[in-house]
């Protein structure tokens, strides 16, 4: 399956969760990977890895569409973050980002649902 | 902040489709049900601010993650030792062996 180009800028209209001022973001691909980077235009210190959600755990874009928090038009991130001793990777699927391709726009989510972790680990999602 | 008193099976109404009902008291605790529209994102406050902690955290934890999916890149295999390959093939299954394309590419 192939991934979708993203817009190289995003707008994030109500900023990130618990982050309001966050709005204006850069997203890019990693080289020779499935993975994104977004980087805050308003902080640029500001920025994460992203990786497809659905490969995180497959279905989490459809799950979402049949609760209608996804639109057909939308796609799904999750973050990747580094937890643990030794640092093991770690995809947030309680606060996915989701990416309107043709609005250019983004927002991000908060999921009530043990089926999407706040810390699901990465090596054990397939 | 409005303060309200109720008691188990009664409810109150915020908006026009929001309903909040107490279910039950258990002991310390209050069971709530709460019936609202689906694009109503209703969840605890608890988890707004871990979700908040977790993309800080994220951010703070960037050049570490590079460094740890470096290795899933053409290079040495004394290099992979300590990293876990299985999160290799997950994130780079789809790499485009002829680079990256379209816009913003880093």
């Amino acid at each position: 399956m192939s991934q979708p180009t993203p817009p190289a800028e995003l707008v994030f209209p109500d900023g990130l969760v618990g982050l309001p001022q966050l709005i204006r973001h850069s997203l890019s691909t990693v080289p020779d990977s499935a993975l994104y980077e977004l980087v805050s235009r308003d902080d640029p210190a500001f920025g994460f890895i992203l990786a497809p959600a659905d490969q995180i755990k497959p279905g989490v874009t459809d799950r979402l569409r049949s609760r209608q928090l996804v639109a057909e038009s939308e796609w799904v991130l999750a973050i990747l973050a580094v937890h643990g001793e030794p640092p093991a990777v770690t995809a947030n699927l309680a606060g996915p980002i989701v990416i309107d391709l043709e609005k250019a726009t983004a927002r991000q989510l908060v999921l009530e649902d043990p089926e999407f972790p706040l810390q699901i680990p990465v090596a054990e999602a397939v | 902040m409005l303060v309200l008193t109720r008691r188990p099976g009664q409810s109150i109404r915020i908006g026009p489709g929001i309903d909040v009902r107490v279910v039950r008291i258990e002991g310390d605790r209050v069971v709530l049900g709460i019936a609202a529209p689906s694009h109503v994102a209703v969840v605890r406050s608890e988890l707004v601010e871990q979700v908040t902690d977790e993309v800080r955290e994220a951010s703070d934890a960037r050049a570490k993650l590079r460094v740890m999916l470096a290795p899933v890149r053409p290079v040495p295999p004394a290099a992979k030792e300590g990293h876990p390959a299985h999160v290799a093939e997950l994130l780079y299954e789809e790499a485009d062996p002829e680079g990256p394309e379209g816009p913003g590419v880093a």
